[in-house]
């Protein structure tokens, strides 16, 4: 690596990640079984029962209204919203969407690529990998 | 402070970082290096790569041993992945991969294969660990896939040392991990992508969490008969999943769990799994469906903002 301290501390941290990443699951997996028994669960056969939702994503169509002005909106079941019905979209973006080539980035690299400076953050789009 | 950005191809995807540093000079070094950083890793914990820690690791299925701090924190993250979804995310899924045809880099492979009729997948309770000695002891005749769980992990640890000189967002081919705020922002801004008209339709500052998406529209091949087969496979059968689920989106403070979260989902199919995803502990998410449905937990609507109409 062009810095080696910065590799030492890479690998530094990394073991202290490690540590403290297993520590923080197995503390997790435990503070989830107790969230799991805070719960009632009533023993209905057809359906999940929903754990209560936190106050802070309590929502309604009303509400969504004055978040996104002019988009029709739908509850699918407690704490879901549909946002586009299925058949909304027109078929051919279906169609040819899925049947589309795939065509993977080229990953040719000749050289590192170089950082640049920019004015402001660059938005991101989470997709799937590619 | 300075925002810094590269771009590079890292993990068989597109990597882009970006920092907010205050030193120009710290934050161009960091970033110019991060490439080898990756190429470390990713020589760790790439099943595409013969002399990999992983595939060592897999070629002394049933025995003991020893690997590297960076190859057992994976291999304990994706058990505990396992564990969390009950095991519809299984890390042993390598067998099954390989004979639906994913047996090489993806960018590899075209057409390819045949149909396979499913393998039995392995139960991810025996994947041994022992923590003190770091020993992995995989199942007799499997073999580990990291995927999505070592682009997560990576993406954290990246960030994490990144955030030592300053807020940075790490994007590892679409999922992304960020730390702090840029100056002047509330949050790093984030898109999701309509992924069948490929417009932007919500807009999530991230603040200290991941964001990972996952779905069956990029990573598909056909078989040599013409059967479309996609990388996401279902533990249960063997086989690519049949579901609703066209692409998943989860909001959660942990990239490794979010992956886990996000195949679950995906198998469960799109309300079950949303409804699944509601119970888990500070789990947020997105599905756009094959029908081109999309549905949303209304904990993740809290914190996005709708950008246009999105019907068609």
């Amino acid at each position: 690596m062009a810095n080696p301290d910065r590799a030492r501390k890479l690998l530094v941290r990394t073991a202290i990640v490690t540590t403290s990443t297993i520590a923080t699951l197995f503390g997790a997996q435990n503070l989830a079984m107790l969230d799991a028994r805070d719960f009632q669960i009533s023993p209905t056969p057809a359906e999940l029962i929903l754990l209560p939702v936190p106050t802070d994503s309590g929502i309604t169509s009303a509400t969504m209204q004055g978040i996104a002005p002019g988009v029709t909106l739908q509850q699918s079941a407690p704490n879901i919203t549909i946002l586009r019905q299925s058949g909304q979209i027109q078929p051919s973006s279906l169609v040819v969407n899925a049947q589309a080539p795939i065509m993977p980035p080229q990953p040719a690299q000749i050289s590192a690529p170089q950082p640049v400076i920019v004015q402001q953050p660059v938005a991101q789009t989470s997709r799937s990998t590619r | 402070m300075t925002l810094i950005l590269n771009t590079f191809y890292a993990m068989g995807c597109q990597v882009t970082v970006q920092l907010d540093c205050p030193s120009e000079a710290v934050g161009w070094a960091l970033l110019e290096s991060l490439p080898s950083q990756f190429e470390a890793l990713e020589a760790q914990l790439s099943r595409f790569r013969p002399t990999s820690d992983l595939n060592a690791l897999n070629r002394q299925a049933g025995q003991w041993t020893t690997v590297s701090d960076v190859l057992f924190e994976n291999v304990a993250l994706a058990k505990h992945g396992a564990r969390l979804t009950d095991g519809l995310f299984n890390p042993l899924i390598l067998p099954a991969l390989v004979a639906n045809g994913y047996d090489r880099d993806f960018q590899q492979i075209g057409y390819h294969g045949t149909e396979n009729h499913g393998i039995t997948v392995a139960d991810w309770h025996d994947i041994l660990l022992n923590i003190a000695e770091k020993r992995v002891q995989l199942p007799q005749n499997s073999a580990i896939d990291l995927g999505g769980i070592a682009k997560g992990w990576v993406a954290t640890v990246i960030a994490n040392h990144l955030s030592q000189d300053g807020p940075c967002l790490v994007n590892v081919g679409g999922d992304m991990v960020a730390r702090g705020t840029p100056t002047g922002s509330h949050g790093w801004e984030i898109y999701l992508e309509d992924p069948y008209t490929r417009q932007a339709f919500l807009a999530i500052s991230l603040l200290n969490e991941s964001i990972v998406t996952s779905g069956q529209d990029y990573r598909t091949w056909h078989t040599d008969d013409g059967i479309r087969q996609h990388h996401l496979i279902d533990p249960r059968t063997g086989k690519p999943a049949k579901t609703d689920v066209f692409t998943v989106t989860i909001l959660h403070p942990h990239a490794p769990t979010a992956e886990a979260f996000a195949k679950s989902v995906l198998i469960q199919g799109a309300e079950a799994g949303l409804k699944w995803l509601n119970q888990q502990w500070d789990a947020r998410g997105l599905v756009v469906t094959t029908s081109g449905a999309i549905l949303a937990t209304d904990s993740l609507l809290t914190r996005g903002r709708l950008l246009t109409e999105i019907n068609t």
